[in-house]
């Protein structure tokens, strides 16, 4: 009889005490929210709602502005270089996953590296080192020259090209990742299983590898080309005149002209795709599992 | 046969495009011309030399690191606190925080940097190493909380709830247990949200002007202007640096305290 009073004395003691213990790591996770709601929320929606209601903005929406010809020109070029750098990063990244994960562990880790080290290096150390590697006097240009196999150098830099290039190989690390994680995690048994079902080496990866490996394919996909569309530094540095991307015109329009009305109007599609993505990103690969897994560099 | 080896130069091929500018920067800094000519002629430490001696690239570097340490230093408890809440409470709006806190990772910092910009000149800190350190602490947050998250994740709740019922109270018990064998996922978060803000530029372009010139917003100017010498020792310095970091926090998120 005490005994069982003492029991249910301690379960009534212990339940409010879990119950604040509840509250305290609700607290703990709003406050990190509420931070990101007061200096990264607000700003954002203060900004569209504070110019909404603007002449500039009204303007730009109906393309009615004098640069007309020239949004509408980064826009297009933006969503198409996005959409054409994303399918050259998940061929080359999907073909360097794929090598990866059938190559021996100690390989695997120099390979590994090859893809991680550039990963942490600034963006604009990187294009640095592309402008040394394919510009006019580059190591690329000086080869071929003297091997006598072209008299001009090529003109790589500033150009189109350039961008994808440039691009590409920025943002290939994130495909390699993604589509490296979800190969890795398919079950072996899988393969020998389709193989003695009678399935060729084509019908293997076609059946099982590729649909198996979606997720990863689709998570580098978004990932590459949401920050592709606000791609600014590449197309800066080593673009032709004519590969002004959304990017660089919000910026010129923001900090040169002082029209914050144009500079918002073409962010708004920006952020529409963006949060769009996001949502679709979160329902099919899911950021629950992203929180759930150790490791840090894979998960960048 | 032949088709698995033509896919392994194809791979080699491109891995090593994707890691040669790194590699090329390296030996540019020990160059002995001004220009970018690669490979260099001959070499020596004369723009080695010539960096410790250039202020507005060493105002730059401590710009950069004094802001990224403060915004790292208010990040870091703020991240983690949020992480443990994240991973050990069930409470209202749980699943929705977890995206939530994803999302200034994901965001286009574009549209961030027009943003903060609108903000900080209403509320007078644009051209500021406030304004840095603000903006800062949002673009770390996520990757404390997703790198410390995962280390809670894997700590055994029960230890927190032994040493309560021992009596110990939620701070006792968080500093006495769950701090010793968790620092090194917190340490190996903090590193990382430091390389990733340290890096950062976009933010920068907008919400700084004359004054407050961080690292790689010269390296930018820089390199869009026209090329300083410099800039390859600039850049070899920051190689080294955040492969350094990088090694260290993938030390500190292995590291199991048994």
């Amino acid at each position: 009889m005490a005994a069982s009073t003492a029991a249910a004395s301690s379960t009534t003691r212990r339940s409010p005490a879990l119950r604040s213990l509840t509250s305290r790591y609700a607290i703990l996770a709003w406050s990190g929210a509420l931070w990101l709601i007061v200096w990264f929320v607000v700003p954002i929606l203060w900004m569209i709602w504070d110019l909404a209601a603007s002449q500039e903005f009204q303007d730009t929406l109906s393309f009615s502005g004098s640069e007309r010809t020239v949004n509408l020109r980064a826009f297009r070029n933006t969503f198409e270089t996005a959409a054409i750098v994303t399918i050259l990063c998940l061929i080359a990244g999907y073909i360097v996953a794929y090598f990866l994960v059938s190559v021996g562990p100690r390989v695997r880790i120099i390979l590994m590296s090859l893809v991680l080290i550039p990963y942490w290096v600034s963006i604009i150390i990187r294009t640095y080192g592309l402008i040394v590697t394919l510009g006019r006097k580059g190591f690329v240009n000086e080869t071929l020259i003297d091997a006598g196999l072209i008299e001009e150098p090529l003109r790589i830099m500033f150009t189109t090209n350039a961008v994808y290039l440039g691009m590409v190989q920025v943002l290939l690390p994130y495909v390699v990742l993604t589509v490296y994680t979800s190969l890795e995690a398919i079950d072996d048994n899988l393969f020998t299983a389709a193989r003695s079902l009678g399935a060729g080496g084509w019908n293997v990866f076609r059946k099982v590898t590729l649909p198996l490996s979606l997720p990863g394919v689709y998570a580098g996909g978004i990932i590459v080309f949401i920050i592709s569309l606000g791609a600014y530094v590449t197309p800066a540095l080593i673009g032709g005149p004519g590969d002004i991307m959304i990017a660089q015109i919000v910026w010129i329009n923001a900090t040169e002209f002082g029209q914050f009305g144009t500079a918002i109007v073409l962010v708004l599609p920006l952020i529409v795709v963006t949060l769009a993505l996001f949502v679709v990103f979160n329902r099919f690969v899911g950021v629950d599992r992203m929180l759930g897994t150790g490791g840090t560099a894979e998960q960048r | 046969m032949g088709q698995k080896v033509f896919l392994g130069i194809l791979a080699i091929l491109i891995l090593l495009f994707i890691a040669s500018p790194v590699f090329v920067v390296l030996p540019l800094s020990f160059s002995d011309a001004r220009g970018i000519d690669f490979p260099p002629e001959s070499y020596s430490l004369r723009r080695f030399r010539d960096f410790f001696g250039a202020t507005e690239w060493l105002n730059a570097l401590w710009t950069s690191a004094k802001v990224s340490f403060f915004a790292i230093l208010i990040a870091t408890p703020l991240g983690t606190g949020m992480a443990l809440g994240l991973v050990r409470g069930k409470f209202f709006g749980r699943k929705l925080l977890n995206s939530f806190v994803i999302l200034p990772l994901v965001f286009p910092t574009l549209i961030y940097g027009l943003a903060l910009l609108f903000l900080y000149r209403r509320i007078g800190i644009y051209d500021s190493e406030l304004g840095l350190v603000l903006a800062y602490i949002v673009v770390g947050l996520p990757f404390i909380v997703l790198i410390t998250a995962a280390r809670f994740r894997s700590f055994d709740e029960s230890l927190e709830l032994t040493a309560m019922s021992l009596g110990a109270n939620w701070w006792q018990s968080f500093f006495k247990v769950t701090l010793p064998l968790t620092w090194s996922g917190i340490a190996a978060g903090a590193i990382v949200a430091f390389i990733i803000v340290f890096d950062e530029l976009i933010i920068a372009l907008f919400i700084t002007r004359i004054q407050e010139v961080t690292l790689p917003v010269k390296m930018f100017n820089s390199l869009d202007l026209d090329v300083d010498p410099l800039l390859a020792v600039v850049a070899s310095f920051l190689i080294i640096n955040s492969l350094i970091l990088a090694g260290l926090a993938a030390l500190f998120a292995r590291v199991r305290h048994e």
